[in-house]
């Protein structure tokens, strides 16, 4: 019993030096880190309205797509998690398969808009943003990508202003809220909407995020750890890491009135594909999106599962409906290896074959 | 970093047995016992503090005295919600502690013998995640988090209505004045945006040519 006790501390010893030495080693790199802001792709801003700019990317193709693309993120989280790595970034590939692109930044909201509405979110900066693109480039319909819950919003923009949008791609947009497949929407079915918002005011970042990693509570926050103490003396690594981090907390507040509505009427009524979600005094139909639609869902999403994407052909007029699955979860929609040779040729070829040249 | 360990899985495992048994017999004692006192401390509180809390106030500072009373008792009930809460999660640990030594048992039975360590963190991990997820997705859970939260929002929400009552007396905003302000300039550039494009439509609709479309 001595010699295996000897033999487990002899074990023990040598593996603790060896971690100590990695640590030691992962450490100088974490002193020395240059962490890098992101977003290497370049860009400019070209509108500004209260909070919400729209960034244009500079070609780098030299045929571009004659209908430009307007992309439109999720009020949760930043948008440059589409670009967040020279060699990893959807929107550089977009590029130089000759997509004119144009990006919403939504800004970080701040007490004086907290009592912004949904409605304002979809009629006012959506709908500014859209026309400002449609102006810029002289195109009377643009196309439109929604990601995440920005695909939700360009969704119901959609629905109420069709003329206005050539093409529609949704990019782990959810559609559906009344599943079950996702701890975020049993949750959101519970909550006293009402109460948050008027004790609160705004929803903070940090409270959203404390819900987002509360859905894999030792995954994402023990074991995501254990696994970068693996590779912490790896600089590419660690940069790649810490790039990762940033986005993931980088949270901003979201607008109360605009969270309020959006958990009341589709988390908890799921009135979008019922067809009784009312914005600005008008019902969003979504039998009215007509237009083609690329749908594209993560299998192992576990923040809008499959379920909650793949019903949208269900519910839309279009005929043209080309639906597209990745096996990878939400995040790794953006920055997984495979997606990042599969995914900006399917749009890209999937746009440029359904862009009418119409230049006024 | 986790190193091969040939071997290490009996003296592993007799410490996982310990640690179930420690918790085979404390956790659902304090569970027991968390079950049985907080009615008691309830009822005890109803019977005595919340009456304090819900009597009504006199005089001059009657309003300020029954706001404080009202924060006093929204914290009480909430700090009565909160074990109800965590005693959810202390069963969903000791669930996964269960299975884990289930599944060392298991290897011990099946005579596998783990390589490294990162073996039986794998298991810990994975049992964790699995006995949290149940216990999130279940109603009862769904229902006291709910409650918790909502308590806890009225309690943060009457305090911060004490604490304005105290700012009151300086010569600041508090953040209900500025709240009207926020929403006095949001409807007001709403309004402005509005009256702008009435304008910009009008100016368009004088441009034309056709005086009929005037009327349009």
């Amino acid at each position: 019993m001595n010699t295996f006790n000897e033999q487990v501390l002899a074990k023990f010893t040598d593996e603790w030096i060896r971690a100590s030495e990695k640590l030691t080693n992962g450490l100088k790199l974490l002193l020395s880190a240059n962490e890098s802001n992101g977003e290497p792709t370049e860009k400019y801003p070209v509108y500004r309205e209260d909070k919400m700019t729209i960034y244009h990317y500079e070609p780098t193709s030299e045929n571009i797509c004659p209908t430009p693309v307007l992309i439109c993120y999720a009020l949760v989280n930043r948008q440059y998690m589409m670009d967040l790595e020279p060699d990893r970034s959807l929107i550089k590939n977009l590029l130089k398969l000759g997509m004119d692109i144009y990006m919403i930044d939504w800004g970080y909201p701040g007490k004086m808009d907290q009592f912004v509405e949904l409605d304002d979110y979809i009629d006012l900066y959506l709908s500014d943003a859209v026309d400002f693109v449609r102006r810029e480039t002289g195109v009377p319909a643009i196309n439109l990508l929604g990601v995440c819950q920005g695909g939700t919003l360009s969704a119901m923009y959609t629905a109420l202003h069709p003329e206005k949008i050539q093409n529609l791609v949704l990019m782990v947009a959810p559609i559906d809220f009344g599943i079950d497949d996702s701890l975020l929407n049993i949750w959101a079915r519970h909550i006293d909407v009402e109460t948050i918002v008027n004790t609160m005011g705004n929803i903070p970042g940090d409270v959203l995020n404390l819900g987002f990693l509360m859905l894999k509570p030792f995954s994402l926050m023990i074991d995501k750890y254990v696994n970068f103490l693996e590779s912490i003396d790896n600089p590419k690594a660690v940069e790649t890491f810490l790039r990762m981090e940033r986005w993931i907390f980088d949270s901003p507040d979201q607008a109360g009135a605009t969270w309020k509505k959006f958990v009341s009427e589709l988390y908890q009524k799921n009135n979008l594909i019922k067809g009784e979600l009312i914005i600005n005094g008008r019902k969003v139909d979504l039998t009215k999106i007509t237009q083609p639609v690329l749908n594209i869902y993560a299998e192992q999403d576990h923040l809008v599962p499959p379920s909650s994407s793949k019903p949208l052909e269900t519910y839309i007029g279009s005929r043209d409906i080309t639906t597209a699955a990745f096996s990878v979860g939400h995040i790794g929609m953006y920055v997984s290896s495979k997606t990042q040779k599969e995914l900006p040729p399917l749009i890209s070829d999937w746009l440029w074959k359904r862009s009418v040249v119409v230049r006024h | 970093m986790i190193e091969s360990f040939t071997g290490t899985g009996i003296g592993l495992q007799s410490e996982l047995m310990g640690m179930a048994l420690f918790t085979g017999s404390v956790f659902p004692a304090a569970a027991a016992a968390y079950q049985t006192v907080l009615p008691l401390f309830a009822e005890a509180y109803e019977n005595t503090f919340g009456k304090f809390f819900r009597m009504p106030g006199l005089g001059l500072t009657r309003e300020y005295e029954e706001r404080t009373k009202k924060a006093l008792e929204a914290e009480a009930k909430f700090l009565t919600a909160l074990p109800n809460f965590q005693k959810q999660l202390v069963e969903a640990s000791k669930t996964a502690m269960d299975n884990v030594v289930g599944d060392v048992v298991k290897m011990e039975i099946d005579e596998v013998t783990p390589e490294t360590y990162q073996v039986f963190y794998k298991i810990w991990v994975s049992r964790n995640e699995d006995s949290f997820t149940e216990l999130f997705r279940s109603e009862q859970f769904c229902r006291t988090l709910a409650d918790t939260l909502h308590k806890g929002l009225e309690a943060k929400k009457k305090m911060d209505m004490v604490i304005a009552d105290g700012l009151s007396l300086f010569n600041i905003p508090t953040n209900k004045d500025m709240e009207e302000v926020y929403e006095s300039v949001y409807h007001m550039k709403k309004r402005i945006r509005l009256l702008e494009r009435e304008l910009e439509d009008l100016k368009r609709k004088t441009q034309m040519k056709n005086p009929r479309e005037l009327i349009s």
